[in-house]
């Protein structure tokens, strides 16, 4: 009796990397929308803070999960992820380039650019890694 | 039966070639339209912003809807290898056109409320609409980035590949064209509110 091997259809499971990055992703727009939803009157800025930090705790988990998994296909994260940074890097820095333009000075200022930074960081992990996960 | 057909359709694919990942002239468009916004912006043009915001959103919402309702099914019908073939052409286009189209839609779409006074507070009856455009906004990001585009570059870095994977690229177009339909209906409710908020 030959066994056949099951047909490869790509990695199914679950993956705590991507849940971490959507969490870092909604964290980063609510925490935008409450500057937004008050500009051009100072908005209270401790809630801001609060989901930046939570962001930025969910990256630094990301980046430990993708150090630690094995086996997994590094060039090719690195092949997706470096292009979309490159993208990324030009949407982030109009984002920048609007918010300093409209005159956005301060602590707003200093969130929403750790806000873009977060954004540069976290989407070209997900979709590298998206890429990357499926490789044998 | 899906390993023969996932078989069937390596053997009849064309093989990948390699190349750049996307057309180099789209690139150089892109730049070109890029560059005029962000004069567009620098220099407070209202007919300028208008018209990248018109233009970027109408762009946007019509190549959602097209792609979840039109392309979607059809491309449902179609055989993995014909599908294969579809999708490698028309990914490596959108990879440039759709990221554009969005960054000119948003950033001019931002300063056209800035300019607009929408934001204003004491909160003009607007104010509520602008918010609700931004929230629908926010959800059709979480889903593209999320989902859509991470499908797409599977689809794309798969085709490139001398023996592509049929049944990972027939998994990861079901999801793109899933996202495209629910982003579809998210962008009818923009059309919704950009309307309401052009006949205030």
């Amino acid at each position: 009796m030959v066994n056949t091997p099951e047909p490869y259809a790509g990695d199914t499971k679950r993956s705590p990397v991507i849940a971490c990055i959507v969490g870092t992703i909604i964290s980063c727009i609510l925490a935008a929308g409450i500057i937004i939803a008050h500009i051009p009157g100072p908005a209270p800025m401790w809630g801001s803070i609060m989901w930046v930090c939570i962001a930025a705790v969910l990256t630094i988990a990301t980046i430990v999960l993708i150090l630690r998994k094995r086996p997994f296909a590094r060039k090719t994260f690195f092949t997706v992820a470096k292009w979309v940074f490159l993208y990324i890097l030009v949407l982030t820095g109009m984002g920048e380039y609007v918010i300093a333009f409209d005159g956005t000075r301060g602590q707003p200022l200093v969130v929403m650019t750790i806000i873009l930074l977060l954004f540069l960081v976290n989407i070209p992990m997900l979709w590298g890694f998206s890429v990357a996960r499926h490789e044998r | 039966m899906s390993q023969v057909v996932g078989s069937q359709a390596i053997a009849t694919t064309p093989k990948a070639k390699a190349g750049p990942f996307v057309p180099l002239w789209g690139v150089a468009v892109s730049g070109a339209v890029i560059v005029a916004l962000i004069v567009t912006i620098a220099s407070n043009s209202h007919f300028g912003l208008d018209f990248f915001h018109v233009f970027g959103g109408a762009l946007w919402v019509t190549i959602d809807l097209f792609m979840g309702f039109i392309i979607g099914p059809i491309m449902g019908r179609l055989d993995i290898p014909a599908r294969m073939v579809f999708s490698k052409n028309l990914m490596t286009k959108m990879m440039v056109v759709m990221p554009t189209v969005v960054i000119c839609t948003l950033t001019s779409g931002w300063q056209l409320a800035r300019l607009d006074n929408l934001f204003t507070t004491p909160y003009s009856p607007q104010h509520g609409w602008i918010l609700a455009a931004l929230i629908v906004v926010a959800f059709l990001a979480i889903i593209a980035y999320a989902f859509l585009e991470p499908a797409n570059i599977v689809v794309l870095m798969e085709l490139r590949k001398p023996e592509p994977n049929g049944l990972l690229i027939g998994r990861m177009m079901r999801r793109f064209l899933y996202t495209a339909g629910v982003l579809g209906i998210l962008q009818l409710s923009i059309i919704v509110i950009m309307v309401r908020l052009a006949t205030w």
